[in-house]
Formats: C-alpha cells, structure tokens, sequence
C-alpha cells in the first residue's frame, strides 16, 4: 500500500525550516567552541564552571561590554588610577568580591586561554589578589613615546578591601636573596594596584614568594604592616 | 483573433493580486487547469460545439478578472511567503557553512578542544551502596558511578559524573580539581590534583558527552577492606556537598 506523503503547511514548513536552522547554527557554535558575546558573559561563565556565586565585580582591565568574539590576542588595557594616573595591564582581567573570598579571572576569546582563580579574604584588612604571569606598565606623565628607561615594567599584585584612610602603600617582594619594593595605586572600590618591577623578579614559573605590605595614612604615619607568602604563577 | 491572448489576459489580470513570486505563478497554473477542464468538459457534453465558443464559455464561467484578482490577494499574503523562502535559503545557507567549516576544518567537532564525546578509560563496575545518591551544586549534578580497588595501584578509584543541562558550559576541570578533596576509607583527606603529583589524589577527565563529564578520581588506600566507603567532597564558596560510595570489587588497573 502506497503511504501518503505528510503535507505541511506553509507556516509548519517555516517553522521546520528555522528549527534546522536552529539546529545548525548550535552546531556550528559548538565547533568554535560556544563563545558568548562580552567580556562579562565570559567572567560570569567562568565562575559558574568553576562553582563560584555570582561576585560583584570591583575592578576591570578593559570592559564588562567589550565585545570578545576572534579576541585571541592578549592586548594591553588602560586603568586610570583615582589621581589620573593611567597604567596598562596585559590581559582582560576581573576581580570580584563577594562575601568572604575574591576572584581574579582573566577573559579571552578564546575559551581556553582564560583563567580564573578565587581566594579565600583575609578577616581583617586587604587581602592580595595575584595575577598569573601578569605583566603591565605606566608612563612618566608627558611623554608621548616608550623609550628605555622612562616606562616602568611591573608584575601587578591587586588589593581588596583596602581601609579607606589609605593614602599611600607600598609593597616589597622578596624571593631568594632578590627583593623589589614597587608602589600601590588607588583604583578605587577599596582596590589598590600594586606595581613591583618585573625586571628585579621577573617571572620564572611557579614560585613560593614572600611580601611586606605596607599602608599609610595621610599624616605619612604607618596605618598597616603585613609580611606573608603568596604563590606566584 | 488572438483566443489565447484574452485567456492570458483573464490569467494575467486574476493573479496579479499575488505579491509572493512562486504563488502567483502556482495560483496562475492552477486557474489555467481549471479553465482547460471547464473547456473539456463543455465540449464533450456538447460535441458539436464551435471550439472558440467553448473557449468563451469557459472564459465567461471564469468570473471578473479583477474581482478574482481582489479576492485572491486576500486570501494570498506575501509575507509568509518571503517568510518560507527566506527560511529555505538560511537553511541553505548554514548547511553550506557548517560542511565548508567541517571539511576545511577536517577536526570533526574537534576545534572546540574535545570532540563531541569520548569514552577512553575501562569501566568499572557500579559502587555497591551510595551516600546520598545524587548532589547537586551550582546548577551541575554530582554523582558517583562507578567504584573500584585498583590492587596494583593500591588506591581506590571513584567516577564522579558531573552533568548539567548548560552544554555550553560543562564544569571545568582544573576548577573542580581546586574544590575537590578525596576521602579514603581511613579518614584521610587529599587533595585533588590532575597533575598526578604527590601528596594527593590524582584526577583525569575519563568520558565527556554533550551533557556530563565524568572524571576518575584514585584515592591512595593501600590498607582498604572491602565494604569501606570512600567520599567526594566539593567545596567552593557557592556551597559543599559530600558523597560516598562503597567499593567491593577489587580489579587490575
């Protein structure tokens, strides 16, 4: 006995016809390995694959809206300090704060290259919040050009939860025999970049390091003095 | 006289209402169908007639050209029309890039870093008895599948199946390496590395589909017994969750 062909209607067909379109383009979006639109959707994705809440976000290189699709490149952004100063971090980063802990994740377009790691706070005071491999600069004011010896390389170390009467903060980073001490800028939000040379300690792998914080108050008097170790890497 | 010009005329007129291509030509065959068999059948009920006569008649039986026309636009929106055809083309159109992409590409759904799924470690057989059955956490469910001792490795091995609806954003290892401790059957904890280093227990992505990852775990148990129950702890901000399985069988690695 012959069977009947299915006769769709017009708008069955429509709909058929964008369920397959549907259907491809999923596929299609998995072969390039399911990249979202902004650099925000990818740092709240990485939390979620790495079963952490939602933090609320403190401090960014680059922005939450930027549009990461076919961003492999790891550029360098600009981030103002609160006295205008402007310092160039290579890589995307985030960090966020939510109860008791922190995150530091760093977003690309490609999903694989991006990182992202969390930290338990410290009960009191700021804690440190470290890059991996992180590199970034800033400027003497005025100058137009990087030439030798009037850029200043660093491996950035972030703070959070800084007291809010800081005015100045240094940090000094000891491995070995080999020590840097680099100074701190208020990004704001309680957040406080912290810039040691990368030409005294520059990066070697993974590595045990140990700091001195240090924070004062606007009378120049010490507010905070911290020594710890921290994991580089 | 031209007989076939004023039934192109009548056809041409009716039809031209009809916005969307494919239709008007489809309404256009089927009015001229219509009119043939009209024809056909006016001269075999009368086979004497003049066949320019039945031709009139049919064409006259047809109706007014515009009010055919009128009524056929209402009927015959565009819209949907374009509608379909642009679907066939998008369809078309992705079929194209999606081959093109796999075929220049020749990964077969390996440019995301992992093919589609992938079962490469031996199975072993279910845990005997499961504290509790399932967890879940963070929108990902956690559960223990399978269980064994590894007599060679001395070590217990545990699969936690990690699934989630979100193919999009299956959990990632080294995230769950970092909230993940072991606890063997004497109590101790380890860590959880997939750096297979010591001290701790070490972890690998054993088979992944579109919705789950399964990861075994061997925990170091060189004094186990059979029946003693080792657990999976997750530990993150977001929350924890604890599982444990029983392992009865002892295996080669």
């Amino acid at each position: 006995m012959r069977r009947e062909r299915i006769r769709l209607s017009r708008g069955q067909k429509i709909l058929l016809n964008l369920a397959l379109c549907v259907f491809l383009l999923t596929c299609l979006w998995g072969i390039a390995g399911y990249p979202v639109v902004t650099a925000g959707m990818e740092f709240r994705r990485l939390e979620r694959t790495r079963l952490l809440p939602p933090s609320e976000i403190v401090f960014t290189a680059g922005g939450e809206g930027d549009i990461i699709l076919n961003d492999g490149a790891r550029l360098c952004y600009p981030v103002r300090a609160l006295d205008g100063t402007e310092l160039y971090l290579q890589g995307r980063w985030f960090a966020g704060t939510g109860e008791d802990w922190a995150v530091l994740g760093l977003v690309q377009g490609v999903s694989y290259d991006c990182f992202l790691r969390w930290f338990p706070l410290e009960e009191e005071g700021p804690s440190l919040l470290t890059f991996y491999s992180g590199y970034g600069y800033w400027k003497e004011e005025g100058l137009q050009e990087m030439l030798p010896g009037e850029t200043h390389n660093f491996f950035p170390i972030l703070l959070v939860n800084v007291p809010e009467e800081t005015v100045r903060a240094e940090i000094t980073v000891r491995q070995g025999e080999r020590s840097v001490t680099g100074p701190g800028w208020n990004m704001g939000n309680g957040v406080w970049l912290m810039t040691p040379d990368n030409q005294v300690l520059p990066y070697q792998g993974e590595e045990e390091r140990s700091y001195t914080l240090r924070l004062y108050r606007p009378d120049g008097s010490l507010l905070l003095e911290r020594n710890g170790e921290y994991w580089e890497g | 006289m031209l007989p076939d010009y004023r039934k192109d005329k009548w056809l041409n007129t009716a039809v031209s209402g009809i916005k969307f291509g494919p239709d008007r030509r489809a309404v256009r065959e089927e009015l001229a169908a219509h009119m043939e068999d009209r024809e056909a059948d006016l001269r075999r009920i009368f086979p004497d007639i003049p066949e320019e006569e039945a031709r009139d008649r049919a064409l006259s039986a047809m109706g007014d050209a515009e009010e055919v026309k009128k009524e056929l636009a209402q009927v015959h929106k565009p819209w949907l029309g374009w509608l379909w055809t642009a679907s066939r083309w998008l369809v078309r159109g992705t079929l194209a890039v999606l081959l093109a992409v796999c075929v220049l590409g020749n990964d077969h759904y390996a440019s995301a870093g992992f093919p589609l799924w992938m079962d490469w470690t031996a199975h072993y057989p279910a845990p005997a008895d499961l504290a509790p059955e399932r967890a879940e956490l963070r929108g990902y469910t956690f559960r223990i599948t399978q269980a064994a001792y590894l007599e060679d490795q001395e070590a217990l091995y545990l699969a936690l199946r990690v699934s989630s609806p979100r193919f999009w954003e299956r959990i990632d290892p080294e995230g769950l390496y970092a909230c993940l401790t072991a606890v063997s059957p004497d109590g101790t904890r380890w860590p959880v590395s997939g750096a297979w280093t010591e001290p701790c227990a070490r972890a690998h992505l054993a088979r992944w589909d579109l919705f789950s990852r399964e990861f075994g775990v061997y925990i170091p148990a060189e004094d186990w017994r059979p029946g003693e129950p080792a657990g999976l702890e997750i530990g993150s901000p977001a929350g924890s969750i604890a599982l444990s399985a029983v392992a009865e069988r002892t295996v080669g690695s």
